[in-house]
C-alpha cells in the first residue's frame, strides 16, 4: 500500500481516479493539498498544487484560461499530452513527471502538475508564486561602496543574481535535490574551464552523499564539505553577497546556493580569503592593502591580546614598559580575583551581552547594550571587581572581532582558550596554544587546496595579493586561480 | 608520497635546526669571535659534504623513501637501519624535551613541574605528528616568520650598543687552539640533528632539491655568524660561558614598547621547540613502523616522553642524555649511511639487463 | 576510548591547574625600583629596596602623580642576597627586580671589590642588564630615600638626572653590561657615577621655610681591582668619555677677546689606533667634533673658537690620561681592549701583568673641531 514511505520510485498510474486517490494517500488529504478535476477537450485532467505556493493570478489566466480554450474535435488523452507537453506555452518551465515523488516534489517547490486520464505521466508546469522576501542588503556581510544586493532564501532568484553577474556561457548551474524529507534544491554553481572537474566532481560527490532528513541551513551542506571535522576553521566559505560569490567563481572555485537560506557556499577555500572584502576593490590600493593589514592585525588582537595581557601581567611584567605596570599594579590592587579570572569573567559578561543583543528584539537590543556597555562595565570598575585595564583589553578585543565577522565563532572560542593558555602557564601556554592552532590550521588542505596558501605553501604573487590589493592593470594581466597556488593539487 | 616545495624544505630545516642555534654564542671551547666564526665556517662546509650522499640517493632513487630504497636492498639491513636511526631520533627527543624543560623551570616556570612541561611539549607535537609532512613543513613555513621578525628586532634594537673593539682576537687562548678548534667545528657539527631529518625529508621534496638544500646551508650560515657577532659584539666578555647568548641578548634589548624581549623570545622559542619535538616524533614513528611497532606514533610520543619525565624527576639534568651527542651519529646517521645506499644496487641492474 | 581520553585530560588539566594557585599575582609583587646597598655595622651589608606604592585616590586614578609613590624597605643580612631575602620579609611577598633602574653602593662599601658585590645581580634571571651603577657620597639609603616628585615614580627622575648628565659628559653611563666588562679586565677597572644629596630650603611666601631634597652627580669613580681608586674631575670625566669615544654632547665655556662664551661640543668620531715606533707602544686618538656656538659670530671668531674647543678637549684628555693612567693606574679607557684589538701578538705577550704595558704606552690624541652650520 502506498503511503510517504514508499512513493518515491512508484510510477504514475495511468487511471486518474487513480492517480488523485495514490496522491491523497500519501499526502494523507494534508490540508495544503489542492487537486482540481477538469475535463480538456473532453479528456477529464486533473490539475494538483500546493495551497499559496502558486501565482494565484497567472495560473488562473494563463495556464486555466488557455487550458480551457483548448477544444479540438476526437482529441484524446494523448492528444491533450501532446498539446501540453509539445504544443503549449503556459510557463517558462515545464518538466514532465514519472513518479509520484518527482510529481510532489515539483508541487511541493510551487509547481503546478496536470494529469490526463489514461496518461502514466504528468506535466509540471513552473508558476512559482509563493511569498518570498525582496533582494535587500546583505545584514551580514556590510560593505560602504559594493552592491547593496545579497542573496535571498529563494534559489531560483539567486540563480538570476548570478547570472546577470556572469554573462557567459561558461557558467554553469547543477541542480539536485538533498535531504530524504525536505528535498531542498541545492545548486552546483562553477564556471567551466575555470573551476577543476575534480572540485565539481567531488562537491557533487558529497552532496549526493548527503543522508540527512532536511537541509534547512547552509550549516547542514557545509558540515558534509569539509574534509576534516577537527579543523577550527572552516574550509567553505560562506558568503551573502553575489558579487563576492561571482568573484569567488571566476578564481576556480564552486559555489553552492541553497534553497531556504541567503547564505551561499563556496569550496576550496584558504584563510586569507577572511580578510578580503569586495570594498578592497574600489578603494585605491594603498587603502584597500592599509584596511587588510588592519584586518590581519585585529584578528592578532582579537585571539591573542587578552591571552597575552594575562600572560604578561601576571609571569611576565618586566615585559611592560614601567610606567604601564605601575599603573596596572595599582589598578590591580583593589580587585579581589586572579587577572585571569577578572578576564574570564569579563569575556564571558561581553559574550553573554553580545548574544543577547543577537537575540533580543530591536526596539530592546540599544537598551540592552548601553546598560551592559556602560553601566555595567563602570560600575564593575568603580565597585572594584576587574579594573580599568582589563575593561580596555576587552573593548578593543570585542571591537576587533567586529572587523573580521567570518571567523567569529572561531575567534570567540580561541581567545578563551588563549586566555586558560596564558593563565596556567603565561608565554609558555601561549607558545603552546598557538602552535596548536598552527598545526590545525596547516593539515587542512580540503579539495587538495592548504588552507594556508599562499603563506605556507608560500606563493609570491598570491602572498603579496593577499597581503595587499594589486593594481587593477596587473590584475588584468592575470586572474587569481586558486588550483595554481603551490601545494594546491592532488 | 606526499610532497612539499623547496621553500618548505628550507623552513622545516630551519625551524628544526632554530632549538640550536639560538644557542650559538661565542664557542664552548673558549675560543675568541674570530676563531669562534671561523669554526662556524668550517663546519658548515663540513656539512655541505654530508649533505651530498642523501642528494645522490634521492636523484638515483626518485619518489622513494629513504627506508624503502635501503629495504629493498635487503631486509636485514633495513631493520638495522631503522633501529638505528630510532635510536638516534629517541635520544635526540628525550634530549630535546629535557633540555628545553630545565631551561623553562629555570629562567621562567619554577613552579611547574617539569614533568608537566614535557608533557604538555609532546602532547602538542604528537598532534603535529598527525599533521603529517606537509602539515609539518606548513607549520614551519609559519613558524620561520616569526623567528626571522624576532631575530631582526632583537638585531636592530641592539645594534646601538655594539662595540667593535670586542671582536677580541688574542683572548687568552684555550692550551692547544688546534684542538679546541677543531673541538668547536665537531661539536657545531654533531648538533645538527636536522642533516639526519634532511635524508628523510629530501624524497618528499617536488623539485630543485639541490638548490633548496644549499639555499638552506647559506642562510643557515648566515643566522650563525650573525648570532656569535652579534653576541660578541654587543655582550663583549660577558658572553663567554653563557649558555644561550642569543637569549641573553634579547633580555638586553629594549623598545620604547617593550621594555625586555626576553620572555617574548621564549614564547617563539616555544613554538619552534614544539615543531622540532613533532619533527623528531614524526621521524620516529616512520622508522618505527619499518620495524612493525604498533601504533608508532603514539609509542614515538610516549616513549620518550616518559624517558625524559624520569630523568627530569631524578634531577639528572647532567647526564649524558642530555649531552650533545657524538659527532659520529650525525656524520653516520646524515652522510656515511646514506652513501651506502645512495647508489643503485649492481646486482640488480645485471638481472634487469639479463 | 572516549572515556579514556576524557580521564587523560582531567589529569592534565589538573596537573596544570595545581601551578595556578603557587603564581605570584601582578599586585602581589613588590615592584623594585632601586636598590641600595651599604656596609652594616654587625659586617654584613644593609640592603634598601626603593619599592612601588601607590598613592591613588581609587579606581579611577590608581596613581597619583603629586605625591610619592615609593617606599623605601631596609634589612641587614650577612650577604647581599640574604639581605634581599630579610627586605622580601619585611615586604610581605616576592621582590620583583625586573624593573630595577638603579643599584647604589654606599661609601662604606668603596673598599669592597665590586666584582664579588655584583655577583647576586650576575645570577639573578630577572635582572635587568642595562641597569644603572653607581656609588653614593653618604649612605645608599639616603639615597633611595629622597623624595622627589615627577612622574609616576621617584627613579623616573633619577634616571632623567642621570641621562641627562651621561649625555652632557658629565659621568659615566655606569651600564651594568659594560661593568661586568670592564671588570673582566687583567686591572678589574671601571667608571661609575657618584650620587649625592643635598638640601635646600624651599622658599616660601610665609615664615614656613621646607626643606626640599635633590640629587646630584657631583663625582664619577674610578675603579681599580674593583675598589674605588679616587674620583674624577669635571675635565677628567670629559676627557675619558671623549678618549673612550662615549661622549654624546659636552658644554664648554671658553674666553674670546676677553668675553666668555657658552659652546657646544658634538662628538662626530672617535678613531683609536695602536701602533709601534721606534720601540715604542703609540696610542693615537682621532677625534672629530662639531663645535655649535651659542651667539652669532664673525668668520675670525668662529676659528678662534675652534681653536679654543680644539685645545680644550685635547687638554681634557691629558688630564684624563695623567689621572687615570698616570695617578691612579687604572684602566679606565679600556686599553687592554684596544691593544689585544690592534696587537695581539704583544698582548699574549705581556698578559700577565698588562698594567706594565699601560703604563709604558705614549699617548696621542688630534682632535679635529669643525663648526656647525
Amino acid at each position: 500500500m502506498l503511503s510517504y514511505e514508499n512513493y518515491e520510485n512508484e510510477p504514475i498510474k495511468k487511471g486518474l481516479y487513480d492517480k488523485i486517490t495514490d496522491i491523497r494517500t500519501i499526502c494523507s488529504n494534508t490540508a495544503d493539498l489542492n487537486i482540481m478535476e477538469v475535463e480538456i477537450s473532453g479528456v477529464k485532467c486533473a490539475v494538483v498544487t500546493i495551497e499559496a505556493m502558486l501565482l494565484t493570478l497567472s495560473i488562473s489566466q494563463e495556464m486555466f484560461g488557455y487550458l480551457m480554450n483548448f477544444n479540438v474535435r476526437n482529441c484524446d488523452a494523448d492528444g491533450v499530452f501532446k498539446f501540453l507537453t509539445e504544443q503549449s506555452l503556459l510557463s517558462t518551465e515545464r518538466k514532465t513527471v514519472y513518479t509520484y515523488g518527482e510529481l510532489l516534489r515539483l508541487a511541493f517547490s510551487g509547481f503546478g502538475v496536470v494529469l490526463v486520464d489514461g496518461i502514466e505521466k504528468g506535466v509540471a508546469f513552473g508558476v512559482q508564486g509563493y511569498d518570498k522576501r525582496s533582494v535587500t542588503e546583505p545584514t551580514n556581510d556590510i560593505n560602504v561602496k559594493g552592491s547593496k544586493e545579497g542573496f535571498i532564501e529563494v534559489v531560483r532568484t539567486n540563480i538570476s543574481l548570478v547570472r546577470r553577474k556572469l554573462k557567459t556561457a561558461a557558467l554553469r548551474f547543477e541542480m539536485l535535490q538533498v535531504g530524504e524529507k525536505s528535498k531542498t534544491d541545492v545548486v552546483i554553481a562553477y564556471i567551466a574551464g575555470r573551476a577543476r572537474q575534480d572540485y565539481v566532481d567531488e562537491v557533487r560527490k558529497k552532496l549526493k552523499g548527503i543522508k540527512l532528513d532536511t537541509v534547512l541551513t547552509s550549516g547542514y551542506i557545509s558540515a558534509f564539505l569539509e574534509q576534516d571535522k577537527k579543523s577550527i576553521f572552516s574550509s567553505v566559505f560562506q558568503t551573502e553577497r553575489p558579487d563576492v560569490f561571482c568573484a569567488k567563481l571566476n578564481e576556480g572555485r564552486v559555489g553552492i546556493l541553497i534553497e531556504g537560506t541567503p547564505f551561499a557556499l563556496l569550496c576550496p577555500s584558504i584563510f586569507t580569503e577572511n580578510f578580503a572584502t569586495i570594498d578592497d576593490y574600489v578603494s585605491k590600493p594603498f587603502y584597500a592593502t592599509y584596511i587588510r593589514l588592519l584586518k590581519y592585525l585585529c584578528f592578532f588582537v582579537t585571539i591573542a591580546i587578552p591571552g597575552i595581557y594575562v600572560a604578561l601581567a601576571t609571569y611576565h611584567p618586566e615585559t611592560f614598559s614601567h610606567n604601564l605596570l605601575l599603573n596596572l599594579v595599582a589598578s590591580e590592587e583593589a580587585t579581589p580575583y586572579p587577572l585571569y579570572v577578572e578576564v574570564f569573567i569579563m569575556m564571558i559578561f561581553y559574550e553573554i551581552m553580545r548574544e543577547a543583543g543577537i537575540r533580543l528584539p530591536r526596539a530592546v537590543g540599544g537598551a540592552v547594550s548601553i546598560v551592559g556597555g556602560l553601566i555595567i562595565g563602570d560600575a564593575a570598575v568603580k565597585s572594584g571587581l576587574v579594573s580599568g585595564a582589563i575593561l580596555i583589553v576587552i573593548g578593543i578585543t570585542a571591537t576587533a572581532s567586529f572587523v573580521v565577522p567570518s571567523i567569529n565563532e572561531q575567534t570567540t572560542i580561541l581567545r578563551l582558550a588563549f586566555i586558560l593558555a596564558g593563565g596556567i602557564s603565561g608565554l609558555f601556554g601561549i607558545g603552546l596554544a598557538t602552535t596548536f592552532v598552527i598545526f590545525n590550521v596547516c593539515s587542512m588542505d580540503d579539495f587538495g587546496v592548504p588552507y594556508t596558501a599562499p603563506i605556507s605553501p608560500f606563493t609570491k604573487r598570491a602572498f603579496f595579493h593577499s597581503m595587499g590589493r594589486a593594481d587593477f592593470k596587473k590584475l588584468e594581466k592575470e586572474t587569481s586561480d586558486i588550483s595554481r597556488l603551490n601545494g594546491a593539487g592532488r | 608520497m606526499k610532497k612539499i616545495s623547496p621553500i618548505q624544505l628550507i623552513t622545516l630545516l630551519f625551524v628544526t635546526r632554530a632549538f640550536l642555534t639560538t644557542t650559538y654564542g661565542v664557542s664552548q671551547y673558549k675560543l675568541n669571535v674570530v676563531l669562534s666564526l671561523l669554526s662556524a665556517m668550517v663546519a658548515i662546509a663540513l656539512q655541505l659534504l654530508l649533505i651530498i650522499p642523501p642528494l645522490v640517493l634521492t636523484t638515483n632513487h626518485p619518489d622513494k623513501g629513504f627506508m624503502r630504497v635501503v629495504f629493498e636492498r635487503s631486509k636485514t639491513a633495513g631493520t638495522i637501519v631503522s633501529v638505528v636511526y630510532s635510536a638516534f631520533f629517541f635520544f635526540e627527543t628525550v634530549r630535546l624535551l629535557g633540555i628545553f624543560s630545565y631551561f623553562l623551570k629555570n629562567q621562567f616556570l619554577d613552579y611547574l613541574p617539569a614533568p608537566v612541561l614535557i608533557i604538555a611539549l609532546s602532547g602538542v607535537g604528537l598532534y603535529g605528528v598527525k599533521c603529517g609532512i606537509q602539515g609539518l613543513a606548513r607549520t614551519a613555513g609559519v613558524a620561520v616568520f616569526l623567528f626571522v621578525a624576532m631575530f631582526f628586532v632583537i638585531i636592530f634594537s641592539v645594534t646601538g650598543q655594539m662595540d667593535i673593539f670586542n671582536i677580541q682576537i688574542a683572548t687568552p687562548a684555550p692550551q692547544n687552539t688546534a684542538k679546541a678548534f677543531f673541538g668547536d667545528i665537531m661539536l657545531k657539527t654533531a648538533g645538527s640533528d636536522e642533516l639526519v631529518a634532511l635524508v628523510f625529508f629530501l624524497p618528499h621534496v617536488r623539485k630543485n632539491k639541490a638548490k633548496a638544500t644549499f639555499s638552506y646551508m647559506g642562510i643557515k650560515l648566515f643566522v650563525t655568524e650573525t648570532m656569535i657577532l652579534y653576541s660578541a659584539l654587543i655582550l663583549g666578555d660577558y658572553a663567554t660561558g653563557l649558555s644561550q647568548p642569543f637569549y641573553t641578548l634579547s633580555t638586553y634589548a629594549k623598545t620604547s614598547v617593550i621594555e625586555r624581549y626576553d620572555s617574548i623570545y621564549m614564547c617563539i622559542w616555544t613554538i619552534g621547540t614544539v615543531v622540532k619535538v613533532a619533527v623528531l616524533m614524526f621521524l620516529l614513528s616512520k622508522t618505527l613502523s619499518c620495524i612493525r611497532v604498533k601504533k608508532p606514533d603514539l609509542v614515538a610520543c610516549a616513549l620518550p616522553t616518559l624517558t625524559a619525565i624520569i630523568l627530569a624527576m631524578l634531577g639528572m639534568y647532567d647526564s649524558p642524555m642530555f649531552r650533545v651527542p657524538s659527532v659520529v651519529f650525525a656524520i653516520g646517521l646524515g652522510g656515511a649511511i646514506p652513501l651506502i645506499f645512495a647508489f643503485r644496487s649492481r646486482k640488480k641492474e645485471e638481472v634487469s639487463v639479463g | 576510548m572516549g572515556r579514556f581520553r576524557l580521564v587523560i585530560l582531567a589529569v592534565l588539566f589538573s596537573l596544570t591547574l595545581s601551578g595556578c594557585g603557587s603564581t605570584t599575582e601582578i599586585d602581589q609583587r613588590a615592584i623594585v625600583h632601586a636598590v641600595g646597598i651599604d656596609k652594616s655595622d654587625e659586617g654584613g651589608f644593609e640592603v634598601s629596596l626603593q619599592i612601588f606604592s601607590p598613592s591613588g585616590s581609587g579606581s579611577d586614578t590608581p596613581v597619583d602623580v603629586s605625591k610619592s609613590n615609593t617606599k623605601v624597605i631596609s634589612a641587614v643580612g650577612k650577604t647581599i642576597y640574604d639581605g634581599m631575602k630579610n627586605c622580601e620579609k619585611l615586604i610581605g611577598g616576592e621582590a620583583f627586580m625586573g624593573h630595577n633602574k638603579f643599584v647604589v653602593f654606599g661609601k662604606s662599601l668603596y673598599d669592597e671589590d665590586m666584582h664579588k658585590l655584583l655577583g647576586w645581580f650576575r645570577k639573578e634571571n630577572e635582572n635587568y642588564l642595562g641597569v644603572t651603577v653607581g656609588y653614593c657620597e653618604g649612605t645608599a639609603k639616603e639615597i633611595l630615600d629622597v623624595k622627589l616628585t615627577e612622574g609616576v615614580s621617584a627613579v623616573e627622575n633619577m634616571q632623567l638626572i642621570h641621562e641627562y648628565a651621561v649625555k652632557n659628559g658629565s659621568t659615566a653611563n655606569g651600564d651594568l653590561l659594560i661593568l661586568f666588562n670592564d671588570l673582566a679586565l687583567t686591572t678589574k677597572s671601571g667608571f661609575l657615577p657618584v650620587f649625592s644629596v643635598k638640601d635646600k630650603e624651599k622658599s616660601d611666601e610665609g615664615d614656613n621655610k621646607e626643606k626640599e631634597q635633590y640629587l646630584e652627580i657631583k663625582h664619577t669613580a674610578v675603579l681599580k681591582d674593583g675598589k674605588v681608586a679616587g674620583f674624577l674631575t669635571a675635565d677628567e670625566v670629559a676627557g675619558v668619555l671623549w678618549l673612550s669615544g662615549e661622549m654624546d654632547k659636552n658644554n664648554i665655556s671658553v674666553e674670546h677677546n676677553g668675553k666668555k662664551m657658552d659652546v657646544e661640543l658634538e662628538k662626530k668620531m672617535v678613531i683609536p689606533r695602536v701602533f709601534e715606533e721606534n720601540g715604542k707602544l703609540i696610542i693615537n686618538y682621532s677625534i672629530t667634533a662639531e663645535v655649535r656656538a651659542v651667539e652669532e659670530l664673525s668668520s675670525d671668531a668662529k676659528r678662534h673658537i675652534c681653536e679654543l674647543s680644539q685645545k680644550k678637549i685635547l687638554s681634557d684628555c691629558e688630564k684624563a690620561i695623567k689621572k687615570t693612567v698616570d695617578y691612579y693606574v687604572t684602566d679606565v679607557l679600556r686599553i687592554e681592549q684596544l691593544v689585544k684589538f690592534y696587537k695581539p701578538s704583544i698582548y699574549k705577550k705581556y698578559s700577565e701583568d698588562f698594567i706594565k704595558v699601560i703604563n709604558g704606552i705614549e699617548y696621542r690624541a688630534d682632535v679635529v673641531c669643525k663648526l656647525s652650520n
